[in-house]
């Protein structure tokens, strides 16, 4: 199997580019933001505000990390479930979002949205949270704090590896039983 | 009363629980740790690289946890305790306090997430309620303290039934097989399958969710019941977090109750591949 290298924000707009089944690996700046953080953004969206980051210019990782420890930038930081955040997907992809990150299969129409805005959406081994402490090497908050762990954190990943799971023909990896 | 009751102290308990929080987020079960290096010595690794490569990263992810004491998931979960009082021991509500106190401040203590919130006004999330004790009172004689710190991306994909009392034990086995179906990918598979029957509503699940606790055997050394659940589950080749590659379950436990000659209660607790839970006697 192949291993790609991407870099990000730059191959943001590669992600046509992509096939499912294909072993990525991550390196750059990555946004996280799960349930209430996203119901914050499509508030904004409706409301016509300003958001917290240019979503043409960002990758979300579904992801609440536990606090950092003394001496590293995160605490344990693997993917949450994708499929809750389906219902904000296609607003944020309207918006300009590309490319995902979380962990399981999406339900619905999740791989029609993601085909129609010639995205990808990628999955990182859930419950691996330790192990992708390893790949980050900052964090900084940017939005939301009074969120605690579901803040919006812009993260400075290093070969961070993901399996590429929808890609921008709506193929996915998981069988349609799961979807 | 012939014979003087024994008396747990607050400190132990919270000496205990404290010790117990911490280490099942950080040190993986060693009955699913031995299952998943069996899994991946077995397995060819040329067939499904992906699916090899997510298992190789869930065996990797053990070791940094415990190295580095980084939580192995940071869903730390919120956490489950079953006190089991033994006989003739006493043990007094604000020792019982003590286990509640013991946990929260070692997820504070250990930077463990802060994941409970009011349910309706889902505010800022803090420490505090991360525990919800059950306290028994058992005919052992000793008393025994265990602790479930349960993510909620597999709690979410729990279930209850309640079946006619005339329902067949292959109706039983249909809706636990399919309750691991819809629970999928990201409820992270390889899983333990945690199921009560019998009781009440409360109670079934009550009961899945001590079975998830309960050491898992292997694959062989399934009774009948579970292991008809356990073959199907892995009929579904859903394997390690859904890439088709390995088991999709590591074992079932099934703890049964009486129940009413009107009912039959079924719960169905899903545990991850990295169930995290320990028990210590007090």
């Amino acid at each position: 199997m192949s291993v790609k290298e991407f870099f990000l924000p730059g191959d943001i707009n590669k992600a046509a580019s992509l096939k499912a089944g294909e072993l990525v690996l991550l390196s750059g700046i990555i946004y996280t933001a799960r349930d209430q953080a996203h119901k914050r953004l499509i508030d904004a969206i409706n409301k016509k505000a300003k958001l917290p980051v240019k979503l043409s210019e960002s990758v979300i990782y579904y992801c609440g990390p536990t606090p950092a420890p003394k001496g590293r930038p995160i605490g344990s930081c693997g993917p949450t479930t994708s499929s809750r955040m389906d219902r904000y997907l296609a607003t944020l992809m309207k918006n300009g979002l590309k490319i995902t990150i979380g962990k399981g299969n999406r339900s619905g129409d999740a791989a029609g949205i993601i085909k129609r805005y010639k995205g990808a959406y990628f999955v990182a081994a859930g419950g691996a949270g330790a192990y992708y402490s390893d790949f980050v090497e900052s964090l900084e908050v940017v939005a939301f704090p009074d969120l605690g762990a579901e803040a919006i954190a812009r993260l400075r990943v290093r070969k961070m590896p993901v399996i590429v799971a929808i890609d921008s023909k709506g193929n996915s990896i998981f069988p349609s039983e799961y979807v | 009363m012939s014979k003087s009751l024994k008396t747990i102290s607050g400190r132990k308990l919270y000496e205990s629980a404290y010790r117990l929080a911490v280490d099942i987020n950080l040190n993986l079960r060693k009955d699913i740790l031995l299952r998943l290096r069996q899994e991946q010595a077995s397995l060819d690794p040329s067939k499904n690289v992906a699916g090899q490569r997510f298992l190789s990263i869930l065996l990797e992810n053990a070791g940094i946890a415990s190295k580095k004491s980084v939580p192995l998931c940071q869903d730390t979960g919120l956490v489950i305790g079953f006190l089991e009082v033994g006989k003739g021991v006493c043990i007094s509500g604000e020792a019982q306090e003590q286990v509640k106190k013991a946990v929260e401040d070692a997820y504070r203590d250990y930077k463990f997430r802060a994941s409970v919130v009011n349910p309706l006004n889902r505010d800022k999330p803090t420490y505090k309620g991360t525990l919800r004790l059950h306290v028994e009172f058992t005919k052992k004689n000793k008393s025994y303290l265990t602790l479930l710190a349960k993510g909620f991306g597999s709690e979410n994909k729990s279930r209850v039934r309640m079946f006619l009392p005339t329902a067949s034990e292959e109706e039983i086995i249909d809706f636990v097989v399919e309750t691991v179906a819809l629970a999928g990918p990201a409820a992270c598979p390889p899983f333990i399958i945690g199921v009560g029957i019998g009781g009440t509503l409360d109670y079934a699940a009550f009961l899945a969710k001590k079975a998830l606790c309960l050491r898992i055997k292997s694959p062989e050394g399934h009774k009948a019941f579970a292991c008809a659940i356990l073959r199907k589950v892995n009929k579904m080749k859903m394997g390690v977090l859904g890439l088709g590659y390995g088991p999709t379950a590591l074992g079932v436990n099934v703890l049964t109750a009486p129940t009413h000659i009107a009912g039959l209660p079924v719960a169905v607790s899903i545990g991850c591949h990295s169930t995290r839970s320990g028990r210590v006697c007090l």
